[in-house]
């Protein structure tokens, strides 16, 4: 409950200040964005890597009790990158005009990766409750890890034969003291939310599993 | 040595089950083929050039069609419980599975490009090196989902679910090889998307087995 | 100024979702454990 206390005001009071204080980025249509979007994204990666070290861990120790944590990792990680993908084509209307742009690398990234981990679910479901579908699951996270570089890598790649007309991006915004400043207590602030979410999804995961083994 | 041998001797199986069914191999040269034709007539005149691009799509699709019933058998007949038991390492299931894929994938292959090249353009010695690569990445990826996905419900329609996202960095080197004046960046990338897999594929394959 | 309004509103909504969807999930949770067979 602190936690989300932490994430509302961390993250209100961070977008309160980039709205209010900053007001709009200098070469941006719309660079108030970059305080969530970015915040977001970031948290997005921290949760799929939060997952895929469960997944590790279970593997490694055979502990059941990892998989409800790198399950609930992946499930909050998605929802994040979802969120990753709307406001970065939000951002993207914003700035070019278009809501979607393959030349943004980061969202064709997310895209990549939040088709990769939404099977995860349809694996999941597939597989009958047990420690064959907790270890099932953990090697797919373990790919879909390995998969973030990877496709990051890819993308930059492809840029080269697929546009021949660089993205006009006006370069990350100037980090300055008072950008930065606010871009951390936003950053603190999407960290906390996506902590508390976890910790919740994951209570209620735990109910769910004692309750089931009751029945 | 043992390990190779087992791996050999599981290979060798499967080959010698396709070789007396035939189930899997001419279906995927019938398909890459049918490919190619619809494809030719989603590329009206002027769009000539995306055919490269294309070659990547038809061969990753052909891949998955294989794919699709690789460790059908082995459920189906409870083998793969009885292989899992075997006094073998359970990652030598994987090698052979790869192995037989890729002999398929080969297969299909032998027949596509020279189609390819008769529908299409000619094909280089870069594009050939390239699809080389991508088979072991595509083998080494699809086998072990393959394998993922024959444990659940749903497994026909899970495996390209899977399966695509993650060859996408497979058809952007492909493609990059094929098209661009400069492949050997491209082919670089297949190499390491080809090291970093196989070896997850093969470091995890026993945990997606073992009952 | 708009844009980055709804990037905000949808971060927003998005959270609220997800507290709506916990909320039901509670209270099917405790529904079920009333109708927990009793075993006193």
């Amino acid at each position: 409950m602190p936690l989300a206390f932490a994430a509302l005001v961390l993250l209100g009071g961070g977008l309160g200040l980039a709205l209010l204080w900053i007001g709009e980025l200098e070469g941006f249509a719309a660079g108030g964005i970059f305080f969530v979007h970015v915040p977001v994204a970031l948290s997005a990666y921290a949760l799929l890597v939060w997952g895929a070290w469960k997944a590790l861990r279970l593997l490694w120790t055979r502990d059941e009790r990892y998989d409800l944590e790198s399950y609930t990792g992946i499930h909050v990680g998605l929802i994040f990158a979802l969120l990753t993908l709307v406001t970065g084509s939000i951002w993207a209307r914003a700035e070019w005009g278009v809501w979607w742009d393959w030349r943004d690398r980061q969202l064709v990234t997310f895209l990549i990766l939040f088709l990769f981990y939404s099977a995860y679910f349809m694996l999941r479901y597939s597989l009958e409750q047990g420690p064959a579908r907790a270890r099932i699951s953990a090697v797919y996270a373990l790919f879909g890890v390995v998969l973030i570089p990877v496709s990051f890598l890819a993308v930059r790649l492809a840029e080269q034969f697929l546009h021949r007309t660089p993205l006009i991006r006006a370069g990350r915004p100037d980090i300055e003291g008072t950008v930065l400043g606010v871009f951390g207590v936003c950053f603190a602030g999407a960290l906390a939310l996506a902590a508390s979410m976890y910790a919740i999804e994951l209570a209620g995961k735990r109910l769910d599993a004692r309750l089931q083994e009751a029945r | 040595m043992t390990y190779l041998r087992d791996a050999a001797a599981l290979a060798r199986k499967d080959l010698l089950l396709e070789l007396r069914g035939k189930e899997t191999v001419p279906a995927m040269v019938l398909f890459v083929v049918a490919v190619f034709v619809a494809f030719r007539f989603a590329l009206p005149q002027g769009q000539e050039r995306a055919a490269g691009g294309l070659l990547w799509v038809a061969i990753v699709l052909t891949a998955l069609l294989g794919l699709v019933r690789a460790f059908v058998p082995e459920r189906e007949q409870g083998v793969l419980d009885a292989l899992v038991l075997a006094p073998c390492d359970r990652s030598a299931i994987w090698l052979g599975k790869v192995l037989s894929v890729l002999a398929f994938l080969l297969i299909a292959e032998a027949a596509a490009l020279p189609l390819f090249a008769l529908f299409f353009e000619p094909v280089d010695a870069a594009t050939v090196a390239a699809v080389l690569l991508a088979n072991v990445g595509l083998s080494a990826i699809g086998a072990l989902l393959a394998a993922m996905a024959v444990a659940g419900r749903a497994r026909e329609v899970l495996l390209p679910l899977m399966f695509l996202p993650l060859a996408v960095p497979v058809v952007i080197g492909g493609v990059g090889a094929t098209v661009t004046d400069d492949p050997a960046r491209y082919l670089g990338f297949l190499a390491l998307y080809d090291g970093i897999f196989a070896i997850l594929a093969w470091a995890t394959f026993e945990y997606v087995v073992t009952e | 100024m708009s844009y980055t309004w709804a990037a905000y509103l949808v971060v927003l909504v998005a959270v609220l979702v997800w507290v709506g969807i916990i909320a039901l999930k509670l209270r099917r949770l405790e529904r079920d454990v009333r109708e927990l067979p009793r075993h006193d």
